[in-house]
């Protein structure tokens, strides 16, 4: 009998190369005994059921809730992760439950959920439970979302969509150097991903978490709505988030309101239809105006959803078609 | 030896010293972390047995022959 041999990971384009008893760079997954496994199936370490608004998908089935789990581990190592607890840990450090894919499914319909948001870490490395979870849920009638930051390969993220009705892509920055340096990826893939995602007729929804002093350079923001508009549309809904010291980055302060109100005028002014501020509570930012007429098509008020203003995806006052997912 | 040979010798320590971790974390910088880490797969093993993880095949990798196959 040979020896086992190495693997290469070709899920996400870091294409870890792995010997024996090597784990890749996302935590979860091994080369155990020249196969490659994965240790997460079935053990998410965090399970919650939230409104959808705070994926924030702002654009999908407003007012519902949300079946949101993660596992251990992640592809990325950003500097300022929010979720660094379980994100940057191996899954033998967390504390995990046993949840097989039906079971996720039957909980999600139990506790009426409409969806089920796989977030919080990075869906992506715990892909063969996202994947199989996705597809009892879909023949189920029950939503699937992502919240990820999309580094990842074109093969296992077309095999996904089959499965996956819409998404939120964390943007960190318009900068390969951004992303090289402080969340140890590459900007193109993610690029990659949100375009092929559209394609592919996913719901994407943006999200870009502006960090003080690394990120918010007008400047940047300007070409990545360029870069949005020229090849998704106006369309797709875009969120500024504020930061809040987290992880590695704990000496900068919380993001200026200033610099998310200008933010977003920016964005506006490229022409981006639905551009939102989140993390914090700045009056109005988190409505949804119709792009035609201007008026208030879905009221918000932190996580909680108020007036409602469509009529089959559309505009109530002046029969605009509204981009998204609403039933 | 003066004490110039001295200082000499002593910076040109330095130097090779710096080149030395310079060429170090390069690599490790280059490889997107720092190395990769060798599990123990009884310790894994263990926790498998005990419910705390799973050991369930991954789906898109390929086996390496040799290193060189490597995309």
């Amino acid at each position: 009998m040979s020896k086992p041999g190495y693997v290469q990971c070709q899920l996400c384009p870091k294409g870890c190369v792995l010997a024996p008893s090597e784990r890749g760079n996302c935590r979860v997954r091994i080369n155990y005994n020249g196969e490659l496994v994965t240790l997460v199936y079935g053990k998410p370490c965090a399970v919650h059921i939230d409104p959808i608004e705070k994926k924030p998908m702002f654009h999908f089935l407003p007012g519902t809730r949300s079946f949101s789990l993660a596992t251990a581990g992640c592809n990325l190592h950003c500097k300022f992760c929010q979720n660094w607890e379980i994100s940057q840990v191996n899954p033998e450090a967390t504390d995990n439950q046993d949840l097989p894919p039906e079971k996720v499914v039957e909980l999600a319909l139990q506790t009426g959920c409409q969806s089920i948001a796989y977030t919080y870490s990075e869906p992506i490395i715990f892909y063969e439970y996202t994947y199989d979870t996705s597809l009892i849920a879909k023949n189920a009638g029950v939503k699937n979302i992502l919240v990820t930051a999309g580094f990842i390969n074109e093969a296992p993220l077309r095999k996904l969509c089959q499965v996956i009705d819409g998404a939120n892509i964390d943007l960190k920055a318009f900068s390969d150097d951004y992303y090289r340096e402080v969340c140890g990826g590459q900007l193109e893939p993610i690029l990659k991903c949100i375009k092929l995602l559209v394609e592919l007729g996913v719901m994407v929804e943006i999200t870009h978490l502006i960090v003080p002093t690394l990120n918010d350079d007008p400047e940047m923001i300007k070409r990545m709505c360029e870069w949005i508009l020229n090849n998704l549309g106006p369309e797709y809904p875009f969120h500024f988030s504020r930061f809040y010291p987290q992880y590695q980055l704990r000496s900068l302060p919380p993001t200026p309101s200033e610099t998310l109100i200008k933010a977003r005028e920016i964005a506006l002014r490229q022409g981006l239809y639905y551009v939102y501020i989140g993390n914090v509570r700045l009056e109005g930012a988190e409505n949804t105006y119709c792009p035609s007429c201007k008026k208030l098509l879905i009221e918000r008020i932190g996580y909680r959803v108020g007036e409602v203003n469509l009529k089959a995806g559309a505009c109530k006052f002046c029969g605009a078609k509204i981009k998204g997912v609403w039933s | 030896m003066k004490a110039d040979d001295y200082k000499f010798l002593l910076a040109l320590i330095f130097g090779f010293f710096l080149i030395g971790m310079m060429v170090l974390y390069g690599a490790k910088w280059e490889s997107g972390a720092s190395g990769y880490e060798k599990v123990n797969l009884k310790t894994l093993e263990k926790l498998v047995s005990e419910g705390e993880i799973t050991i369930y095949p991954a789906k898109f990798y390929k086996k390496l022959k040799s290193l060189e196959e490597a995309e």
